[in-house]
């Protein structure tokens, strides 16, 4: 019998609702945390926490359109993930917003990893290269619920990855659903991180990205 | 990174600006992401104190509709002035809906108050709200606007404001402010602190006027 199946997995691993405090007074953010584990041996190979820099411009446009009601007469233009411009409002019936739900497998909404280097630029639409279901195995998102301490409260999005052979995920990235006025679901991109230099998943091995969105007062 | 500065600008009754102040706000409280969730994960969200201080549980169920999803008045920030009844889409039943609860344009958007208490993440209201109204104590609200969403790169920014009128109401002492939205709880809705910060007072005496303003920025 392989004694590494047996080891009993480390303790170090970051608890998952313990709060990072990268964030400064007055920001409103995400923390990246990325934790590379080999899942017969529970053993963290590598684990990075960082400020996450980049809710992109369909961030603040779906989140104007939420605060502001805005009417389908009315409606905010929306780059979607496929670059095409959408009309965004809040209707009866409709206009449902920051969704990011996915199942095991969807590459299409929720956390979503690629191989793309390139800096991010604000009118990101999408991912540069996404990295496809079959080398990356996309699990189902999770959520953790909203917390806070003495400064600072944040609310968890989660999604695990393992790598079919030997992977670099260079960029990750935030999708959400959101209905265009004619009530048809479409999906928007709001964050896209560059991690400098990739992270290296061994295949076999699962990458966690935890996305803590986070406000500090 | 999201960064919100906050603009209190006081002017006579003739528009002559009297007093103008900038800071960053630090104001954005735990109950903004208590709103983001359910629409983030399709999930309740329980035990969540309104401003009343009275645990909701969050509703959103996006599917009730025949698969259809629901709309939602979770961080509406947008209102009308005063007592003119905002009316909320519910999202939580079979057919929408506008919700049996609805709300006043006051206790919607940018609210001011007297409170002194330092803001902590999990404040569910202002210390003390000054209300709306033409007497002793009181301000009239005008409704809360949002405009200027524009982009540069790197930079994004929008702004909420809100006009407040002292017109009987003495010297007041406006010393918080912060952002109540509404959120599903079944098939009602219930108001809850989204954001909120403390200052050195701004008095509006009779007549004046405060503009309070929030500028909401992102960086790449």
């Amino acid at each position: 019998m392989d004694a590494e199946i047996k080891a009993r997995p480390k303790l170090d691993i970051i608890k998952e609702e313990e709060i990072k405090h990268l964030l400064l007074p007055g920001e409103m953010g995400a923390v990246l945390e990325l934790t590379v584990t080999d899942p017969k041996t529970g053993k963290v190979t590598d684990h990075r926490v960082m400020k996450s820099g980049s809710f992109v411009q369909a961030f603040l446009q779906l989140l104007y359109v939420k605060m502001a009601i805005c009417p389908a007469s009315a409606p905010i233009s929306v780059t979607d993930t496929g670059g095409v411009a959408r009309d965004v409002s809040t209707k009866p019936n409709r206009g449902y917003l920051f969704i990011t739900v996915a199942a095991a497998g969807l590459v299409t909404n929720g956390i979503i990893v690629g191989t793309g280097n390139t800096a991010v630029d604000i009118s990101d639409h999408c991912i540069e290269t996404l990295m496809p279901h079959a080398d990356a195995n996309y699990s189902a998102m999770t959520w953790g619920a909203p917390g806070s301490d003495a400064t600072t409260s944040q609310f968890t999005l989660t999604r695990n990855f393992t790598a079919v052979g030997a992977r670099v995920v260079n960029e990750i990235a935030l999708y959400c659903q959101a209905t265009d006025t004619a009530g048809t679901m479409r999906e928007f991109m709001i964050i896209r991180d560059v991690i400098g230099g990739g992270i290296a998943v061994g295949g076999g091995l699962t990458l966690t990205v935890n996305y803590r969105l986070q406000a500090v007062v | 990174m999201i960064k919100t500065k906050i603009i209190l600008t006081r002017f006579s009754h003739d528009g002559r600006l009297l007093e103008r102040r900038e800071q960053e706000s630090r104001s954005w409280l735990r109950h903004f992401f208590d709103s983001l969730y359910p629409l983030a994960s399709a999930t309740d969200l329980p035990l969540i104190n309104d401003i009343g201080g009275a645990a909701r549980t969050i509703s959103q169920k996006p599917a009730d509709n025949g698969g259809v999803y629901g709309p939602s008045p979770n961080l509406v920030v947008g209102s009308p002035p005063g007592n003119i009844q905002q009316l909320i889409v519910n999202a939580s039943v079979a057919t929408p809906q506008y919700c049996g609860t609805t709300q006043k344009g006051d206790d919607i958007g940018i609210v001011v108050g007297t409170g002194v208490v330092a803001a902590a993440p999990s404040d569910d209201a202002l210390g003390t709200k000054i209300l709306h109204g033409e007497g002793a104590g009181t301000l009239l609200y005008g409704g809360t606007e949002l405009y200027g969403l524009t982009f540069v790169n790197p930079n994004g920014q929008f702004t909420i404001r809100r006009y407040f009128t002292n017109v009987l109401g003495g010297n007041i002492d406006v010393t918080e402010v912060g952002i109540y939205s509404p959120a599903a709880v079944g098939a009602s809705c219930y108001l809850f602190c989204i954001a909120r910060d403390v200052f050195a007072p701004v008095t509006v005496a009779n007549t004046e006027l405060l503009r309070v303003t929030y500028v909401v920025q992102i960086t790449v």
